[in-house]
């Protein structure tokens, strides 16, 4: 007669299944599993950045076994840098503005865009980076409006994905976001109201757990950090409207919005396109319209496409690592240098 | 949704609570329920309308083929109700590839998950009704939850309507030892799918995708892994699949018995997806085999064949399909034709029935169904021969790809390292080797009703196990796109 599976039963199961889910937590805080920072949301400027009055340092790692480790640090201002970003420095400021690329934390700190550019631009300028993970182009457009109220750069560099625009459209009917999403309907483009982020309990917890951190960063899907990868069918005429409209909408903004500051658009390039010696007619057409809106407000493009596919053809080394999209060492090198050769052809100061 | 998801680990234990609590009259409800949500999650509504039309029809006609006296009105409808389920799987599974070659006809996008496994068990409960071994089935819940029981839905078992549908309509909780090997059994195939079949695939895919790139060697090893990788991949599933139904007290059919051991091609089909060779050999095999029997073995032989390049044709609408199922049917209309001579080749030639030839036989039968295995993973015929040219390049001037392969494994793999991905498949296969010559049932069964100190590490290990080493990212089980 087999035994009934009864209440009792059950309950002491569920502490048991309780029990070895700990000892699995446990065993992942000591490999460790990726760790970040906390989000907070600063209502004066409507704006999601890292909680500088919590943990302010941190490593993220990467692999199944967390073989690659890089560390990271929250400074005052609440963005990932090894050092402070004083409100009034006496060089000018180059900002960089972007997602989780310019925020760099798949680098060691100092080793991500913020800290090559410092290095190769010297003296001359202060670096200040501006990324936060998962910003789309409408959010890069919010996160320069705080810079520039509060930081006047010089020089803002804005990191762009091709396929980062549509993405900044919320879809129709969908409730408010923590971040800037565009309402969309042809030829008109608006700003969707934001809703103020409040961390709740239960969601501190779930982000901190580490059997959480590690299914989401160290379990990734191969290319995770990748922006939605670009269908390989060309853009139907709505679609193309659709793109032209919303960069026509925020690259008139940022010239608007900043004036005196050299707004320079870095372009990424399609790697995995480069990799496999082709170019789909969709990534030709998007880039020729940045390039083309761009234009029309005298926006500067950086485009990524030439200095790596001339990289790789010459070594052959790739620009990502091998299971994440994100720039790798090599990567950051290449738009670090790139930028750099922009900025000194502007011959400032 | 995929059984190794997020989704699915909630929506089990989910299901399983609620199936302990429900009333009894309300639990093939529940579990209909159960499987249309499990269903609609794929995210494609015109699946739960085919799963609908099958269900209704084949009711329907069921229905009327038990009402009918006329043994003639009975063949008829019978027929009748084969041509729509066979209709609606046409429409679902080759409609898209039609419409990839001809921009005109609409279904480019059509997705056929599952509808080629419950079409079969339609098929073949219209045939047991028609020739009255099941009687027609009268309460609609329960036939629609024959066809959608969803640990079965997405891949099969291929379940006959006589070994299901009574365990259905008496659904009872299992008992505490079922639960627990029923989580051993759906452990056992989260590790075969997670931590092997998908490991294995680090080796598959580059030098499937790359053929040119490689020599001999390393094709054959592609080969080889690939073979393995297929097994894991539908056994793991498949165990998933049993131990799931265990849950809720329903023994599925087991649709593998280490296949690669077998010593002969028929076989290799009576341990290979089990309940899907049952259903062609009942079901198409059994009819031709009776219309030709006039031609002795060379029918047998013709029906073999026929029977075979069908099952290519299930597969899908592909050249290398259709030579997948040709390859097995030839072997198999040999294998008759041999087989009256088989004792006096053996005698001849001196073979007796020791060790050397049982394990002579074993690796033949692995390397014919290998070659069949090379039509059915290359992307189209034209691979397929390149592959099997490529393999006679054993020793030629061209690199063997053991670099391009290593680099290929680097860049797909979650550790970025050759090393640790070989060392753990190596395990991963020693573990299950040993699980296969050590652990019997009985075995299993004292460890399974052993106290918890002893039990909680090994539960323990394997979680850790799985969480640490299994790919979780990658595509679905390879049989559910057929």
């Amino acid at each position: 007669m087999a035994q009934p599976i009864t209440g009792a039963y059950l309950r002491a199961a569920a502490a048991k299944a309780a029990l070895l889910i700990c000892l699995v937590e446990l065993t992942l805080r000591l490999l460790p599993a990726s760790d970040g920072p906390y989000t907070t949301f600063d209502p004066r400027f409507a704006l999601l950045k890292y909680d500088s009055r919590k943990q302010t340092d941190g490593y993220q790692t990467a692999g199944n076994l967390a073989q690659r480790r890089t560390r990271w640090h929250v400074n005052r201002q609440g963005w990932n840098s090894p050092y402070d970003y004083p409100p009034e420095a006496r060089k000018p400021v180059l900002a960089l503005v972007g997602n989780s690329y310019v925020e760099g934390m798949t680098q060691d700190l100092g080793q991500g865009l913020e800290g090559l550019l410092q290095r190769r631009l010297g003296d001359r300028y202060n670096c200040y980076s501006f990324g936060f993970s998962s910003a789309r182009l409408s959010q890069d457009l919010n996160i320069a409006r705080y810079v520039h109220q509060v930081f006047h750069p010089r020089i803002l560099v804005l990191a762009l994905f091709d396929t980062d625009v549509l993405s900044s459209v919320a879809a129709p009917g969908a409730p408010a976001q923590h971040t800037l999403a565009f309402r969309y309907a042809p030829g008109q483009v608006q700003e969707a109201p934001i809703r103020p982020f409040v961390p709740r309990w239960g969601i501190r917890v779930f982000e901190k757990l580490a059997l959480v951190r590690y299914f989401a960063v160290n379990k990734q899907q191969p290319f995770a950090g990748d922006p939605v990868p670009a269908p390989d069918r060309p853009m139907q005429a709505e679609e193309q409207q659709a793109y032209t409209d919303i960069l026509d909408y925020t690259f008139r903004r940022l010239r608007d919005e900043h004036p005196g500051t050299t707004v320079m658009l870095v372009l990424d390039a399609p790697r995995r396109e480069i990799y496999a010696g082709t170019i789909q007619p969709r990534t030709l057409q998007a880039r020729a319209l940045i390039r083309a809106v761009a234009g029309r407000y005298g926006l500067q493009v950086v485009d990524l496409y030439g200095p790596m596919a001339a990289r790789y053809r010459a070594n052959g080394v790739k620009f990502n690592s091998d299971t994440d999209y994100h720039w790798n060492s090599c990567g950051f090198r290449v738009v670090a240098d790139a930028v750099a050769e922009a900025v000194d052809r502007l011959q400032e100061p | 949704m995929p059984f190794p998801s997020l989704r699915y680990l909630l929506f089990l234990p989910t299901v399983f609570l609620l199936f302990l609590g429900v009333a009894e009259r309300h639990r093939w409800l529940l579990l209909l329920a159960a499987s249309l949500a499990f269903y609609a999650a794929l995210d494609a509504p015109v699946l739960l309308l085919v799963l609908a039309a099958v269900t209704l029809s084949s009711y329907g006609f069921g229905w009327a083929i038990g009402a009918a006296t006329d043994p003639r009105r009975c063949r008829r409808l019978t027929a009748g109700g084969i041509l729509v389920n066979l209709a609606i799987l046409a429409v679902m599974k080759y409609l898209p590839v039609l419409a990839q070659h001809w921009e005109r006809l609409p279904g480019r996008t059509l997705v056929s998950v599952g509808v080629s496994y419950y079409v079969l068990q339609a098929i073949a409960y219209l045939v047991d009704v028609d020739l009255e071994l099941e009687p027609p089935e009268r309460h609609l819940g329960h036939f629609a939850l024959y066809l959608a029981f969803f640990p079965k839905l997405l891949q099969g078992p291929i379940e006959r309507a006589g070994d299901l549908l009574p365990q259905l309509k008496a659904l009872r909780p299992p008992g505490r030892d079922q639960a627990r090997a029923a989580l051993f059994q759906i452990v056992r195939g989260l590790f075969l799918k997670v931590v092997l079949a998908d490991r294995l695939r680090l080796l598959v895919d580059p030098v499937f995708a790359q053929v040119g790139a490689y020599a001999g060697p390393t094709l054959a090893l592609a080969v080889y892994a690939f073979a393995l990788q297929i097994y894991f991949d539908f056994a793991g599933y498949t165990d998933m699949a049993l131990g799931a139904a265990r849950l809720f007290g329903v023994r599925l059919t087991p649709n593998f018995d280490a296949p690669y051991l077998a010593r002969s091609i028929p076989a290799f089909w009576r341990r290979w997806h089990i309940s899907f060779s049952r259903w062609i050999l009942d079901y198409l095999f059994k009819p031709l085999q009776f219309q030709w029997r006039d031609a002795r073995a060379w029918g047998t032989s013709a029906a073999l064949l026929v029977t075979f390049l069908l099952s290519g044709l299930w597969h899908g609408a592909s050249g290398g399909f259709l030579v997948w199922g040709g390859l097995h049917g030839l072997y198999l209309a040999a294998s008759v034709q041999y087989r009256p001579y088989q004792a006096r080749w053996h005698q001849a030639l001196g073979l007796g029935e020791g060790r050397l030839l049982a394990v002579g036989q074993r690796v033949l039968t692995f390397h014919l169904v290998c070659l069949a295995w090379v039509f059915f993973r290359a992307a189209s015929l034209g691979e397929a021969w390149r592959v099997l040219a490529g393999l006679t390049h054993m020793t030629t001037g061209r690199a063997a790809g053991w670099d391009t392969l290593a680099t290929r494994i680097r860049e797909a793999s979650e550790s970025g390292s050759v090393v640790q991905e070989l060392a753990v498949l190596g395990a991963g296969l020693a573990l299950l080797a040993a699980g296969r010559a050590f652990a019997s049932p009985e075995r299993l069964r004292r460890f399974l009703a052993a106290p918890a100190w002893l039990r909680f590490p090994c539960y323990y290990l394997a979680v850790m196990g799985l969480v640490l080493f299994g790919y979780f990212s990658r595509p679905a089980f390879a049989y559910v796109r057929f």
